[in-house]
């Protein structure tokens, strides 16, 4: 941000300050009307009663603490994203080294792995629901093997569902950002490492996981981004109250704002809000550091 | 280049704050909602604000039913019952002139449903075992001789004649069937009989001389109502017909209506339909449009029904109220161009449900108020898929934007939740709430601020002996009385059926299925189970307890095609249909000891108890929370209205007691002075018919009720599921018991 707002100085100073701004403008202003604002409005009404009207100061803050469904929401959020973002980043680097190595396959499995992404919710939760309904699929197999069948949305296997389907929708997107990073690592690296009588562990390793830093960081933070999408399939097969495995904070908004209890999702929004933000510095940090 | 940046930004912001402008513009014109949100139908009364049609009660002194013609020069004509007294009007109804009526003299019209008018000022009615008659002023008659009716009244055959209508001043229609229950008993209805009399060319003046051309309309039997218009005539369809307009020449369908029954027609071939509250105009090009809205009219308040309607000069319409379904009332619809809106009567209200009390409330305040723009939206409308959680999402974007209904009509909504946090006004001084059961109003009370007021209510009760409700007086008693009594009694066998069965064999009760079962018991022990934030274990155990041991013991989970869910009896004000349920049914049959159900209907309550075979009397449902009630209709008015003054006083009008003696079925009237007119409007039939009067104290009843049940969808909802399969045996009740522990721990956490 300060990089731009440098360039945009730097321009002004050079008297092309105005055309920029001018270019710039309708951006700015569809950012602010949809995104900045209501920011500041809702950083705004967790310090404000419902109505907006009286200053409350950090008692919804508090109150947000103290609760316990946003205490179980919030430690199953986090560890959601513990689980699945490592997870997916391997799963999905994995599929892209895969690919690479079957080249005349490769543009069709590329493909096959981004499906996905393109079928729609309601299609999604149907196949959940035949998969892993008390009578679904899923039991039958394990009925077939002999093993007792699992409540699967109704226990802590809930969990792993949600995990399984976010692996299984983000994997391709992934992939295709892993398979841009490889294609960015010069061919002579590999031949040198070659040369040097590199095996293919160490050429990974010495090689293709330093040069692919820079995209870990891109894709650590869309893979968390992404995690919060999953709630669309976990809220349209299990409703607004799962089971406690996978009651994440956004059941907890949704619920809040049904119940009309806007302070305090306001200032929930805002402390998850900080933590995100937070996250995303330590790791570009981090990963800054590294390069 | 500095001149050229300040006037593109002008020119953005310029554009922006007119963007923002007319958004503002558009949402707050008071219009429905429809376009705007998509998810509310949205019903206006009152019209637009450049004009709108204007209701005006212009019955003639007739108190019963109302025989009203309209004549060719225009002249309205009304009879009273029996065609006594004969009323004319020149002037569209203001004034009325009396004169003696064909049957001053004369007890053989009494059962005249339908009349025409003829040029000769002469009346042509069909009188029971006469056939088609001319009629004069002074009550001389001449036969119309048709043939087939005269043959069927010689025969004895069954007929029916549903419309004598003119069409013309050479031609008359009328609409007759023959041994129609005969034809109504086979599996094929068609065969009606449409026949168009008219004078032979040319001839003028009298009308005995009859040429009779004869056009048959396969497949429809009009039992929807039958109109004709221009030159075309409109058949209601029945049996899941549609209705459809024929030419009157030929016969031949023009276009099928959407609709099952017509109301009247105009000479320009428009139809007209009743659906819901409105009416409808259908031309003949196939375009339907709401013709008169009647969120704001008699004919669509709960009380009254649209029996006929007629266009007349000057586009001034004439609708024939039947209200209560006892007696008529004449109305005139005129468009008044110059009819304005008064900014501080304007109000929205929104329920989740059509309410027939807001409805009827409508009525009143817009008569009252003439000047008022009151708009109804019903989140959950029958044209839109809208679930429940979305209609209140929707809402409460809506309450924070600053931009929300004026009045909320709280069925099913979190009540405590919009009270709590402030986005209600407080009621208290500006409503007159002292004609309310004051136990009814105490728990919405709260340090001496009263945000919401309940409307309607129903008490989950139990009926049934005196002597067998008081061995029932706990929830455990209740269950054990039924696992010790008979097991269900079988209904559609041998004598069960209508017969009643032997006191010593009948079952305690009967529930059509689990889920009536489940809703008495939830509405009488949810106040108990759970209790503000906290759940109570040990109340969940019981109540799971004797659900289950109910259920086990009528076989709730199994199908019982023959009386799952509920029967349909119509009872009440209006000739409405009211949902009767199974358990009562039994109770009335006489093959179960008591009924269970939620009391929303006092006609049908004194139907049931006196049923005649022994002391019946009624108790509140002994469930775990002695004294709950349910609060089926709660209002409120939003904290941001721009009108709290008139929004008030629609409450105020919402507790009238015109409003709250009529029965809606779906809830009992919350003040003392409704209550005591419903009794008196079923007093008043019970005299007439020599029934035995309403005599059960409810002052009484009422008085012992303390604890408004959970009304919250969400809960209810989680806590059913369970206990369906506690009941399926998918579960023991401790597994049940930790379910639903698990289940609503987030739910109250969140409200914690």
């Amino acid at each position: 941000m300060s990089k731009a707002f440098a360039i945009i100085w730097r321009n002004v100073r050079k008297g092309d300050g105005p055309a920029a701004v001018a270019f710039l403008a309708p951006s700015f202003g569809g950012i602010s009307v949809f995104f900045l604002l209501p920011l500041i409005d809702t950083v705004r009404r967790g310090f404000y009663d419902v109505r907006g009207v009286n200053f409350i100061g950090l008692e919804s803050y508090i109150s947000v603490f103290n609760n316990q469904a946003f205490r179980l929401a919030a430690a199953n959020t986090l560890k959601f994203a513990a689980v699945c973002i490592p997870l997916l980043m391997a799963v999905s680097l994995g599929t892209a080294l895969l690919l690479r190595s079957i080249k005349p396959l490769g543009r069709f499995f590329k493909t096959t792995f981004l499906l996905p992404m393109a079928v729609p919710v309601a299609s999604i939760v149907l196949l959940w629901q035949a998969l892993f309904n008390e009578n679904g699929l899923a039991n039958t197999v394990l009925a077939h093997v002999g093993l007792e069948p699992v409540a699967f949305m109704d226990s802590g296997a809930a969990f792993w569902v949600l995990v399984f389907t976010y692996l299984w929708k983000n994997n391709g997107y992934n992939m295709i950002l892993w398979l841009a990073g490889l294609d960015g690592i010069s061919e002579t690296l590999y031949e040198a490492a070659h040369a040097d009588g590199a095996n293919a562990l160490q050429t990974f390793r010495y090689v293709t996981l330093p040069c692919l830093l820079p995209t870990v960081g891109v894709v650590s933070i869309l893979s968390l981004l992404n995690s919060f999408r999953v709630f669309r399939e976990a809220y349209l097969v299990a409703g607004a109250y799962p089971n406690d495995s996978m009651y994440l904070l956004q059941h907890l908004f949704n619920n809040w704002f049904m119940n009309l209890d806007i302070s305090r999702l306001s200032a929930a929004a805002t402390m998850l809000g900080v933590a995100l933000l937070l996250i995303i510095l330590v790791m570009r940090g981090f990963l800054d550091e590294k390069d | 280049m500095k001149k050229w940046f300040v006037c593109f930004v002008c020119a953005a912001g310029l554009l922006l704050l007119a963007t923002a402008c007319d958004g503002n513009g558009e949402r707050g014109n008071g219009t429905n909602g429809e376009a705007e949100r998509g998810e509310s139908r949205g019903v206006e009364a009152g019209g637009e604000r450049s004009g709108r049609y204007v209701e005006v009660d212009i019955t003639p002194p007739i108190e019963g039913r109302i025989i009203s013609l309209v004549a060719r020069d225009g002249t309205l004509v009304a009879f009273d019952e029996g065609l006594r007294t004969r009323y004319d009007s020149g002037d569209k109804g203001v004034t009325w002139t009396q004169s003696p009526g064909p049957g001053a003299s004369d007890d053989r019209f009494t059962d005249v449903q339908s009349a025409a008018l003829l040029p000769d000022g002469r009346l042509l009615l069909y009188l029971q075992g006469y056939g088609m008659t001319k009629l004069s002023q002074d009550g001389t008659t001449e036969h119309f001789p048709v043939a087939e009716i005269d043959d069927a009244i010689a025969d004895g055959d069954s007929h029916n004649v549903s419309l004598i209508q003119l069409l013309d001043d050479q031609r008359v229609l009328f609409n007759y069937n023959v041994d129609w229950l005969t034809r109504f008993m086979r599996e094929n209805p068609s065969g009606m009989n449409n026949i168009t009399h008219g004078q032979s060319s040319g001839a003028t003046g009298n009308q005995t001389e009859v040429r009779t051309s004869e056009v048959r309309v396969s497949g429809n039997i009009a039992g929807g109502g039958i109109s004709s218009g221009g030159n075309n005539i409109s058949l209601g369809g029945m049996f899941g017909q549609t209705a459809a307009i024929h030419d009157i020449a030929t016969g031949n369908l023009i276009s099928d209506l959407e609709t099952s029954g017509t109301l009247g027609a105009n000479n320009n071939g428009d139809v007209f339909t009743l659906q819901g509250h409105s009416i409808l105009r259908h031309t003949s090009d196939g375009h339907i449009d709401t013709f008169l809205d009647g969120t704001a009219f008699t004919f669509g308040s709960a009380s009254g029904t649209a029996a006929a309607m007629q266009e007349i000069a000057d586009g001034c319409i004439i609708v024939n109220v039947l209200i209560h379904g006892q007696y008529n009332r004449l109305f005139r619809y005129t468009w008044d161009h110059d009819a304005h809106v008064n900014p501080e009567k304007t109000i929205s209200i929104w329920s989740l449900e059509d309410n027939e009390t807001v409805r009827a409330a409508i009525t009143k305040i817009w008569r009252l108020h003439p000047d008022a723009c009151i708009t109804y939206e019903i989140a959950l409308s029958g044209d839109n898929a809208v679930s429940v959680s979305d209609a209140i999402r929707t809402l409460n974007t809506r309450l924070l934007s600053g931009r929300g209904p004026d009045i909320l009509i709280l069925d099913g909504t979190p009540v405590e939740s919009y009270a709590n946090r402030g986005m209600l006004l407080d009621l208290t001084g500006r409503v007159d709430v002292s004609g309310i059961y004051q136990n009814l109003l105490a728990p919405y009370t709260d340090n001496g601020r009263l945000h919401v007021i309940p409307t309607q209510f129903m008490i989950p009760a139990l009926l049934g002996d005196r002597s067998e409700l008081n061995a029932v007086r706990t929830l455990a008693a209740l269950a054990d009385s039924v696992i010790n009594g008979n097991p269900a009694t079988p209904l559609i066998s041998g004598e069960g059926m209508l017969g009643g069965v032997p006191k010593e064999e009948r079952a305690q009760l009967h529930f059509g299925d689990l889920r009536e079962l489940f809703d008495i018991m939830w509405q009488a022990n949810a106040p108990a189970i759970v209790d503000g934030n906290r759940l109570d274990s040990d109340m969940l155990r019981a109540f799971l307890e004797a659900t289950k041991a109910i259920s086990d013991m009528y076989g709730l989970t199994d199908t019982n095609e023959m009386m799952a869910g509920s029967s349909f009896l119509s009872f009440g004000g209006g000739g409405r249909v009211n949902t009767v349920p199974a358990s009562l049914v039994t109770y009335m049959l006489q093959s179960t000891n008591m009924g269970a159900f939620a009391v929303t209907n006092l006609s049908l309550l004194h139907t049931m108890m006196d049923r005649g075979d022994g002391d019946a009397y009624i108790e509140p449902f002994p469930g775990l929370a002695p004294g709950a009630w349910i609060p089926s209709t709660l209002a409120g008015i939003s904290a941001d209205t721009a009108n709290p003054d008139f929004a008030a006083a629609f409450i105020e009008t919402l507790l009238s007691v015109q409003v709250q003696q009529i029965n809606h079925g779906l809830g009992l009237p919350v003040t003392r002075s409704g209550i005591a007119a419903q009794i008196n409007l079923i007093n008043e039939m019970m005299r007439e018919r020599n029934m035995t009067l309403f005599g059960f104290d409810m002052d009484a009843l009422i008085a012992r009720l303390n604890t408004p049940a959970n009304i919250e969808t969400t809960l209810r909802g989680m806590v059913w599921e369970t206990v369906e399969r506690l009941c399926q045996g998918r579960l023991d009740v401790e597994g049940a018991v930790r379910e639903i522990e698990q289940s609503i721990r987030n739910y109250l956490a969140e409200r914690s």
